[in-house]
């Protein structure tokens, strides 16, 4: 029988055991204290318990930063799952902020919890090396998401949308899982460090080729690569627009992460080269025709949306293309990528809140719902302006720098390698231009209609949107702050 | 392949074709147990004797019988759809499957890697997996454990009908029907 060291494994999953904790806390207060509260206070109270809790996770981690390896891989906590971690974090607490102002929901305090729950999977799935409690974890994490989807009881487009991002995600879990066990079954071991030691050699077997595009089939569905993502644009326009920036953001970014890790960890030395015209089996040619996929299907299909949170699925979708660059950089573009992915959420956050709060006062989110929108609310504008432009990738906002650094580390490592893929990708930014000042052009060019009622704005979610358009801001202007301590060892 | 696979398999695929196919929720329902039994049937086959029994009494025993409960207490039997269903054109869906399948089939019988590995039969007794997922697994078992409760909440919440907003909404209506005493 093996020893083993329960304190450790709590010593290192300390975060995430406060954050469920904070969960299980949130509903018992709802269920006991809370019950007879008017709404509007219940769910203030019940935010910004949740905010609290995630904000003692990344409180905790800061004051012990414990580092160490569970178990051979079980759970791996190194500086830069530190790091990642902590981004979910901010990011589920800006969602629950986000949330201040919003009535779709009665249940707050199962809102709540299941949506610390989801950061909880998410956590587990950043630290993780083992395949087992990736998958578990990410199972975790999805199946909350799919409920925050179809939390909006009144509106049967947001049960729809649910119902299609479940069926999509329950399929490729299938797939995921039939190539983690193919996996298994070739190298013996569910530690991704001895499978790539199992596996070795640059000889890619047919059976570890499949096991490779299923799970590439698994995990591109969460990051929403073309083709797996059929479901976002629904998600994304009808799902309770936190919900939606949720999934939009930290799941995105603790997808991303777990993606590089188990290319880059478990199938080092299979990368194969994705050479124009020269290429050798691998995931990094795999991955290239993803990324070539979603950069075009993305960039092209957002032009013609009339919804704003469409459009942002389909930018969404481009954005995955342009991370699975820094993918293809191996370990050293892993600091790029979450640099890009981190303000990448942060942007898209803060385009959802700005888009949620046009939805409550004009009552949709198309485009011409933005209609003078700078004279209204010059704010709200100034800081979809900030989000949109660092979306298209204009300096100084952070979008720019994190595709500057992607783009340079998958040329680095590749020995250009992989040129005619960025000279795609930067050629589709140039398209994604124009739909994003389409958007800016309805907010300050065009006239907004008249015999609209004055409405205050709640302030905790403008808070929010503000908080995030700093963030794009500065790390924009100094992105060195953040990639310092990600490419620190 | 021995006829003993080739029965059970049989009886799984079936099982679950016919569990998305057919009309009527309790058939499928049924027709769902009947393939959950023939993969317990399948795990039995292949040595592993507790994941065998376990998923006989949990899948076969429990939750069938649990999901039979939900669509008699919810919705009744009656309970067929009507019109035609909603997804016409199978054939693609069905060609596009087949050609997945055989692509996984000719990478399987083409790889070099399995052969070794089919001859070793893993002995695992149930103490053994005892020890297994208190120690090594623990982190894994109790991530389930989360996994559940998320699923438990979530199924509550999809599941209800909004009690305090419908009847927020109604209750002058209902006021008006209840006899005042």
């Amino acid at each position: 029988m093996i020893p083993v060291n329960y304190l450790d494994l709590l010593r290192l999953a300390a975060p995430e055991t406060v954050v469920l904790a904070g969960a299980l806390v949130v509903l018992g207060v709802d269920l006991l204290a809370l019950r007879e509260v008017e709404t509007g206070l219940r769910r203030l109270l019940l935010l910004i318990l949740g905010a609290v809790t995630c904000g003692a996770a990344i409180a905790w981690m800061a004051a012990f930063p414990n580092l160490g390896n569970f178990m051979q891989g079980m759970l791996v906590v190194t500086p830069l799952t530190q790091w990642v971690k902590g981004g979910v974090l901010a990011l589920a607490i800006l969602t629950l902020l986000l949330s201040g102002g919003a009535s779709f929901t009665n249940h707050w305090g199962e809102y709540v919890a299941l949506l610390l729950l989801s950061a909880v999977g998410l956590m587990f799935l950043v630290s993780s090396e083992s395949l087992l409690v990736i998958f578990i974890a990410l199972e975790l994490a999805s199946l909350s998401l799919y409920i925050l989807a179809a939390f909006h009881h009144d509106a049967p487009e947001s049960a729809e949308a649910a119902l299609k991002y479940f069926l999509f995600g329950s399929v490729s879990a299938g797939f995921m899982l039939f190539g983690l066990s193919l996996l298994y079954g070739l190298s013996g071991s569910i530690d991704l460090r001895e499978i790539a030691a199992a596996l070795g050699g640059p000889f890619l077997d047919p059976l570890l080729a499949v096991a490779m595009v299923t799970v590439a089939v698994g995990l591109g569905f969460k990051i929403a690569a073309a083709p797996f993502h059929l479901w976002a644009p629904d998600v994304y326009q009808a799902a309770p627009p936190p919900s939606a920036a949720f999934i939009a953001s930290a799941s995105k970014l603790a997808s991303f992460f777990v993606l590089a890790k188990v290319l880059s960890v478990g199938m080092g030395g299979l990368e194969g080269r994705a050479v124009f015209g020269d290429y050798l089996p691998g995931w990094v040619p795999l991955l290239a025709a993803l990324a070539a996929a979603s950069l075009l299907w993305g960039n092209l299909a957002a032009i013609v949306q009339t919804n704003v949170r469409r459009l942002i699925a389909y930018s969404a979708i481009a954005h995955a293309g342009y991370m699975l660059l820094g993918i293809m950089g191996g370990k050293a573009g892993l600091p790029a990528l979450v640099y890009y992915a981190m303000t990448y959420g942060f942007t898209t956050l803060g385009a959802f809140g700005v888009a949620s709060l046009v939805r409550d006062r004009v009552g949709g989110d198309n485009l011409s719902d933005f209609a003078g929108l700078s004279r209204r609310e010059p704010w709200m504008a100034f800081c979809m302006l900030v989000f949109m432009l660092s979306l298209a990738g204009i300096p100084p906002l952070a979008g720019f720098f994190g595709k500057f650094y992607l783009f340079a580390a998958a040329l680095k490592t590749s020995s250009l390698d992989l040129l005619w893929l960025v000279i795609l990708a930067i050629g589709m930014s140039a398209v994604s231009l124009y739909y994003y000042l389409q958007v800016l052009k309805q907010i300050y060019v065009v006239p907004p209609p008249s015999g609209l009622a004055a409405a205050p704005i709640p302030s905790l979610p403008k808070t929010v949107i503000i908080l995030a358009a700093l963030t794009v801001i500065v790390l924009g202007c100094a992105p060195n702050l953040l990639l310092r301590v990600l490419a620190a060892p | 392949m021995t006829a003993d696979f080739l029965i059970l398999s049989l009886l799984t695929l079936v099982g679950a074709v016919a569990a998305v196919s057919l009309r009527n929720l309790v058939h499928c329902a049924l027709a769902l147990a009947a393939a959950l039994a023939g993969l317990a049937g399948l795990y039995l086959h292949l040595q592993a004797q507790f994941v065998g029994f376990a998923q006989l009494l949990v899948y076969v025993g429990a939750v069938a019988i649990l999901i039979v409960f939900a669509i008699l207490l919810t919705r009744g039997s009656d309970s067929e759809p009507d019109g035609p269903p909603a997804t016409r054109g199978w054939v693609p869906g069905a060609g596009l499957a087949a050609a997945a399948a055989g692509l996984v089939v000719a990478a399987i019988l083409s790889s070099r890697a399995l052969a070794p590995s089919l001859q070793s039969s893993p002995e695992a007794p149930v103490r053994a997996i005892g020890e297994q997922l208190m120690t090594r697994y623990v982190l894994a078992l109790e991530l389930i454990g989360i996994l559940l409760t998320a699923a438990l909440i979530g199924a509550v919440i999809i599941a209800m009908t909004l009690p305090s907003r419908r009847s927020a909404e109604h209750k002058p209506q209902s006021r008006t029907s209840i006899p005042d005493l």
